[in-house]
This record gives structure tokens, sequence and C-alpha cells, in this order.
């Protein structure tokens, strides 16, 4: 287990090499100069090149390339922003918890309410709770989120006064709302593949056998059935935080929330290349290290899994014997 | 059958929530967080005031505004330098007041000798920062020649020499004696420690200090700033001009990118104020005593101009030109982009702009007449090719309205519509555009027509590519200190009009709107329109 960690951990470097070649490909391909952003349509000429000389925009791609792997590989240095002239890292350990706060409690509830609905719409297939069910599910997918948020905005601050508008300053209670309008899409997906993974398993012979046994009806769906159910559920939860995480943006400017999404939305519409960069970087390693974690729970909710680690591990002992 | 009636259900569910969600019946919109519990949130003070309800008499003003500020560094762009938190920055030199008259702020005294190409200026001996730092003419100077190198903003370029003739004085020696320079010099030369600056960790980018009679309590990049009067404040009030003194003992400033939510900030208490409201959602709110509503004069008014680049079909057809001013119907665009709030334009500015004569008003600006129009492209070379026009992503309604319009009258049109970053970099280039959509902004006709109509100005002619220097020579001589007088400003306006080479558009009101229980008393404007946050006295705030 530790080893396969250790090569899951290994194989991040290429992928954030990866993305940092292509983020800093596509940010130099993308029409705009970043010179004429920062000093304004007024600048002069000479102002111009002055400014692209000491962004360093006149050197050619590979070395610029080249300089910022360097940067960031080499010396972990992300840089500082164009616009604000602030470290990038300092920034996004300001801005990341935000986010992360925003797509965890995004996650609960979507998942909180998608895997019990989906056992519902199961265990009561073609019944009016499964076309309700599924009804919702449909209407969560289809629900754009800003509409959603408008919508709540003004039912639960302005009408009944329940929850802030906008903003972080009340703490877990700021990230109801916006977590609430930024989840149907999660929820409906989670009881969509809720349900389905379960009619699979609510049919084999085990949940069966634990039926004859006399087991109670509860325990065998909650117990046996899901469980065994689970592991396409945390796949999805594992590509929904991901999704969450890199489209946050929108729900962030709707509720002031001061996140990454917001970050590196402003940044691309001011050309800030760094921020740009140094942002998807990290949003990438965080999503490598959350699939990381799903695969690591796919052990910890499937026994059989659990064998093949501690399998070939066996195997090797026995080779090596 | 249970599928319909399961359907039936979810139907009525959805329908009662949106009810709730306000598509019916007005509520109590002073309801707050707050009253809901009965107890009085302490949120507010230091962290933007979110959740904070409604006004509690806790002494702090809550503002919302909808550009960001992403840095506290003195040296910036053009771009949002009038917002309503700079001055509680930086202490300038100068400051305008609303009736157009550039006030003494940190300066004590300046005059010219040779009809404004070279000011003498002396400050307060007297200003100390935030931070205790005591300010010199050293200071000055230093900020004014860092202002040049980082060339961020034109008028600083007219600059020749800075030299510290004292501890206390200097003298400036300016390249162009245009109408209105100096003193908008004078307002944008910010007071700042040399000293303070460079022990700053980020050029003041997170942490400020500040020369005003405020000082920074909180700010995070793009979400809010907080300010709290200084007890240290340098000069007497006495001495400090009415718009700028500080009456109110804390303001917090909110950034609401968002602008359906200025409204629901307000409502709910989250801010006491907002500046800048955009008119779709400032009119949900007209009739409603709970908020009082200021609306006055955009300093920004929109503006067609035309390609000057002999490629385009525009460029040298005036007939095409006046056509397409005729075919423009500017009620439309009121309606359809300020919600009926905002006048046609009779100049290129609006007529908040310093030189600006009140009885272009009253004449005859291109009205709207289709048939001229059509008369007008008749006479003209235009041969049915699509026109190219240019606008900002954010401003495709307004590209679609003209783009009707010049349906009407029979010109083929098709919208470039591009980021910001984009624009700014070909906006330039008159050769990828016949049209462009754009705001103007400028505190006088003088600061506008340089930075638009001098062929001089760029590589590639004036603003949209146009070499005309029969305007220029007329620029030159109106602009200079002797020379902006009102008929030379009448024979541009004319010139400008009659060959159609740009065309003011509209004049978006602006709005103000604060709660009406906030109890503002002698309420002071600032030049832009706005009530000065922190000169009017609010018995509730």
């Amino acid at each position: 287990m530790v080893r396969y960690v250790i090569k899951r951990l290994l194989w991040m470097i290429p992928i954030a090499l990866g993305v940092a070649i292509l983020v800093f490909t596509l940010m130099t391909a993308t029409p705009g100069d970043p010179a004429q952003t920062l000093l304004g349509a007024t600048a002069t000429e000479t102002d111009l090149a002055a400014k692209r000389e000491e962004l360093g925009l006149n050197d050619p791609y590979f070395v610029r390339l080249g300089d910022y792997l360097t940067n960031v590989f080499i010396k972990f240095d992300l840089g500082a922003s164009w616009v604000t002239s602030v470290d990038i890292m300092d920034t996004i350990a300001v801005r990341m918890p935000r986010t992360l706060v925003l797509t965890i409690v995004t996650l609960i509830i979507a998942f909180g309410l998608g895997i019990p609905l989906g056992v519902m719409a199961a265990t009561h297939q073609n019944k009016w709770q499964d076309s309700i069910a599924m009804v919702l599910a449909m209407i969560g997918v289809a629900i754009p989120n800003f509409w959603l948020a408008l919508l709540l905005i003004s039912l639960f601050s302005v009408k009944l006064a329940w929850l802030p508008p906008m903003g972080i300053e009340m703490g877990l209670v700021s990230y109801i709302l916006p977590a609430l309008s930024n989840c149907t899409g999660a929820l409906a997906n989670c009881a969509r593949q809720t349900r389905s993974s379960m009619l699979d398993v609510i049919r084999a012979d085990y949940i069966t056998t634990a039926r004859s046994k006399g087991v109670p009806e509860r325990s065998v769906i909650y117990k046996h059935a899901l469980k065994n159910a689970m592991i396409p559920i945390i796949t999805a939860a594992g590509g929904a935080f991901g999704h969450l995480l890199g489209g946050a943006m929108i729900i962030e400017t709707i509720f002031n929330i001061p996140g990454m999404g917001t970050y590196i939305i402003g940044s691309l519409n001011n050309r800030d290349y760094p921020v740009v960069q140094g942002g998807t970087i990290f949003l990438a390693l965080a999503f490598s290290l959350l699939m990381l974690l799903v695969d690591l729970l796919y052990a910890a909710v499937d026994p059989r899994i659990k064998a093949q680690y501690a399998g070939k591990k066996r195997k090797k002992v026995k080779a090596n014997a | 059958m249970k599928l319909r009636k399961a359907l039936s259900l979810l139907l009525a569910a959805l329908m009662l929530v949106s009810l709730l969600a306000g598509c019916g019946g007005s509520g109590d919109s002073n309801k707050t967080p707050s009253d809901n519990d009965g107890n009085t949130p302490s949120g507010n003070e230091g962290n933007g005031g979110s959740g904070s309800g409604g006004k509690t008499g806790d002494g702090v003003l809550t503002v919302g505004y909808g550009t960001v500020i992403d840095s506290m560094t003195p040296f910036r762009s053009n771009t949002g330098q009038d917002a309503p938190y700079m001055t509680l920055l930086f202490e300038s030199l100068a400051v305008l007041d609303n009736n157009g008259d550039y006030l003494k702020w940190a300066a004590k005294d300046w005059n010219t000798t040779d009809n404004g190409f070279t000011y003498d200026v002396e400050i307060y001996d007297n200003i100390t920062d935030s931070a205790g730092n005591h300010i010199t003419a050293d200071d000055i100077v230093w900020f004014l020649e860092e202002t040049i190198k980082a060339a961020l903003k034109p008028d600083f370029s007219k600059i020749e020499s800075v030299t510290k003739t004292g501890d206390y004085t200097f003298q400036v020696k300016l390249s162009d004696n245009m109408y209105g320079l100096f003193e908008s010099l004078m307002k944008h030369t910010f007071v700042i420690s040399k000293a303070a600056y460079e022990a700053s960790k980020d050029g003041f980018a997170t942490e400020c200090v500040t020369t005003s009679a405020y000082k920074v309590t909180g700010f995070e990049a793009s979400s809010y700033i907080n300010f709290e009067k200084r007890d240290d404040y340098w000069q007497d009030a006495s001495l400090v001009p009415p718009c700028v003194v500080a009456n109110t003992p804390k303001i917090n400033f909110k950034f609401i990118t968002e602008a359906s939510q200025m409204t629901s900030a307000l409502k709910t208490g989250t801010v006491d104020m907002v500046i800048d409201m955009a008119s779709a959602n400032a009119v949900q709110l007209e009739g409603d005593s709970n908020f009082t509503i200021w609306e006055s004069p955009n300093m920004q008014g929109w503006t067609l101009f035309f390609s000057g680049a002999d490629s385009r079909p525009v460029a040298n057809d005036l007939k095409l030109r006046q056509a397409i001013c005729y075919a423009i119907n500017p009620d439309n665009l009121i309606t359809a982009i300020a919600a009926g709030h905002g006048s046609p334009m009779y100049d290129v500015c609006p007529p908040t702009a310093i030189g600006y004569n009140p009885k272009w008003d009253s004449e005859e600006y291109y009205p709207y007449d289709v048939e001229k129009a059509k008369a007008l492209l008749a006479e003209s070379d235009y041969e049915g090719q699509s026109l190219v026009l240019l606008t900002g992503s954010g401003n495709q309604r307004m590209a679609t309205v003209v783009q009707s319009d010049l349906q009407q009258a029979g010109i083929n049109m098709e919208i470039l519509a591009l980021d910001m970053a984009q624009l700014t970099a070909i906006r330039l280039d008159g050769t990828q555009y016949d049209m462009f959509i754009n705001t103007i902004g400028a505190t006088t006709l003088a600061n506008h027509w340089s930075i638009r109509y001098d062929p001089n100005a760029y590589s590639t002619g004036d603003g949209t590519s146009r070499h005309d220097y029969t305007l220029g020579d007329m620029l030159y001589k109106t602009w200079a200190l002797d020379g902006y007088t009102e008929e030379n400003i009448e024979e541009v306006h004319c010139y400008l009009r009659d060959n159609a080479i740009a065309y003011g558009l509209f004049n978006p009101q602006r709005f103000t709107i604060w709660r009406s229980d906030l109890g503002d008393e002698n309420t002071v404007y600032a030049y832009e329109g706005w009530p000065s946050v922190a000169s009017t006295t609010y018995t509730n705030a």
C-alpha cells in the first residue's frame, strides 16, 4: 500500500509538469498583450516595449518556458502577480481553504442527500418514490446554479433573513447558500449513480441469502447492499470534487467569496500569466491528490481491493523467497 | 398515473418555492438576520460586514461598490483612479469638488510664472502619515518620478522635470500647458512616505500606510477594504476641503461584482449604501421608502468612434458616418441599457466634462431619422459590405441595439466583442474595425481630446488610427491654457460633430442608493456625483 501511494505521488510530478507546460503554452497563445493590459490603452510604444522587456515577454518561448519550469519545479517558486506584486503562494494559501470549504460543504450536502435519494429510488424501483427521485435528479442536472443561487438568496436572505446573502464573515453558515446552489448537479448525479449501483447489487445472490436468513430489510440495504455499491459512488464523488473545485468561479462571484475561482478568472481577464499558471498547477495537484485519496478509499470500503494490495505484497515476498 | 401525481406534487412544490422567493408580494425588506434573532451582530467591524444586519448605530458605514481593488498600491493606471475609497487611502496634493473646482489639499499653494509650463508648489510642513512618518518635498518628488517611470498614467508623461527647491517646495516643468493638466496632476499625486513605501514588503499591495484622515484596518483583494478615522491626522479640519473632511468614524467597503447582489445586500442590511448601482437593479428599489435613491449624470457617457484607418469603409466616407449617426436611436439604447434612466448626448463628451457648453443640449445633434440615414447612405460609397463594430464582451447588448438600428437603415454590421485584454490590445488599431463603442472618461474636454483625437499621440495616428492634422492643429490651439476659450471649444465641438469623427450615444444616470434609516445629514457630494462617504454626517451609521 505504501509503495502504491509513493508511486502515485511520484506520478504527480509529470502530471504537474504537463499541466504547467500546457497552461504556459495556452496563455502564451491567448490573444491580448499583458503589457498593454497592465499599462492601459493610452501607454506609449516606448512604455509598452519597456514593460514587455521587464516581464520577459520579448524572450523566445522556450527560454520563458525553461525559466518558468525552473522557478516552479526547482526553486518551488510560483512567482508574484504582475498586477498586484503579491506572492502567488501567499494568496493561494489564503484563498484555497475557502474554495476547499465550499467544495466540501457542497459535497456533504450533495452526497448526504443524493445517496438516500438514490437508495430510495432503487428500493422502490418503478414506484412513485423512484419517479420523484429521478425527476428531481433530472431537474438537479438541468437547473442553472446561478439562477438557483439568486432564488435562494431571495428566499433565505431577503425574505426570511436566515442566512447571509454574501461574504464569508459568518463562518460555515456563510457557505450554506453557496453550497446549496452549487450542489444540485452533484446531488443529481450521485442519486442516479447510487440508484444504478444499488439496482445491480440488490439483485445479487448474497442479498437474497441475507434476506432469507431473516436479516432486517434496513440492515440488508444499508449494511450489505449499499456498502458493496459504494465503489462507483466514491468514484463519482471524486469526479464531483474535482469538478466543483475547478468550477467554483460562478458561485464564488455571486456570493462574493474570495476563493481560487475568482482569483484565477480575475487574473485571466488581466492576462496575469503567473497567477493563472500557478493557480492551475495548484488545482491540478489538488485534484491528483484527491484522486489518490479516492483510490485509497476503495481499499477502505472494499476488502477485496485491500486484499489485492496485500496480495501484491505477498506475491513479491514469495518471489524473493 | 402515479408518475403524473408525482409530477403534480413536484410542480406544486416548485411553485411554492418560487412564490416564497419573491415572485409575489413585497414582504418586509428591512428584515435582517439580526432582526430575526434579536441579537446585535458584531461581525461588521473589521471584516467587511457581511450579514451584519441593518443599521445598528455602531459607527460603521458599510458601502457596496462594484469595481474591485486588487492592490492598494499608489502606482496605478487611470482605471479605478476615482473610486470612492481612493481619497480615504491616500491624500493627494489637490482634490476636485462637485462644482468642478480643484481645491488644495496637501498642497499649501502653487503658482505659475510662464503661462502654465512651470509650476512652483509648496506643501504643508506638518504632514505625517498613519505610521508617523514626516512628509517633505523629497517624498513628493520621489512619487512623481516613480509615477513617470511606471508609465501608468498618460498625464504624467507630460512632466519634463521635477526639482526639489526647498524642504517643502518643489518645481514642476511641463512639456504642454494643456488646460487642467497641472491640476489633474496635483489631484493624482499621492502624498506617500518614500521610507514607508520602501519598507513595505509588497509596495503597499496588501498593507498600506495612509496619509489621509483614515487608516486601513482590513483589506483583502477584490473583497473588502476597511477604514478607521485616524486620531493623529495632521491637518486642522477647517483647512481640509469640505468634500474630504472625515466625519464618519469607520467606513467599510465591500466589493460586490455580481450586480444583482447589490439590491440583496441593501435589503438585508449587509451594506448601508451602494455606490454606482446598475440602473436595471436600481429601478427595482424605486418607490420603496426604505431606500433613498440619488441619481446623477454619469461622468462616462457612451460614444461611438469611427475608424480612421484608410482600409476601412467608414474612414473617408463622411456620408456613411453621418448616415450611421442618424440611424441610431439613443432612446432605444437608454431603454435597453439604462432602464430608461439616461439622456442623449450632444457632444462626444457628457455634460459633466469641464468645458462642456450647456447650450449644445438645445442644438441639433444627429436626431434619429431613418429616412435621412437612408438618403445619406444612397449618397455614400457604401456597397452593402458588413461593417465591424468593436466592443467589450460586457456590452454586447448595446452593440445588438445599434446593429438592429443600422439594419433598419440598410447598413449591415457584425459585432466583434472581446474581453478587456484583447480589446485593449487592438483598440488603437483602426484597421480591425469600423466602429468602436467605448465610454469616455475625462475630467475636462481637453483631457478627452488629447487621449482620443491627437494625431500625433500614437504610432498609428489618433485613438482610432486617424491622421487628421486640421483637427490636431485646432486641438493644440484650444487645449492650451490661454486658448481654452468658449469660441475655440465651440470650433472643436462643431468640427467633431460635422465631420462625424465620433458620435455621442447616450449618458446613463449613475445611481447611489442608501438605506433611509442611515440618517444622512448635510450630505456632501463628491465630484463623481455620489455622496462623499467620509464627509456626509450619518446620525445612525
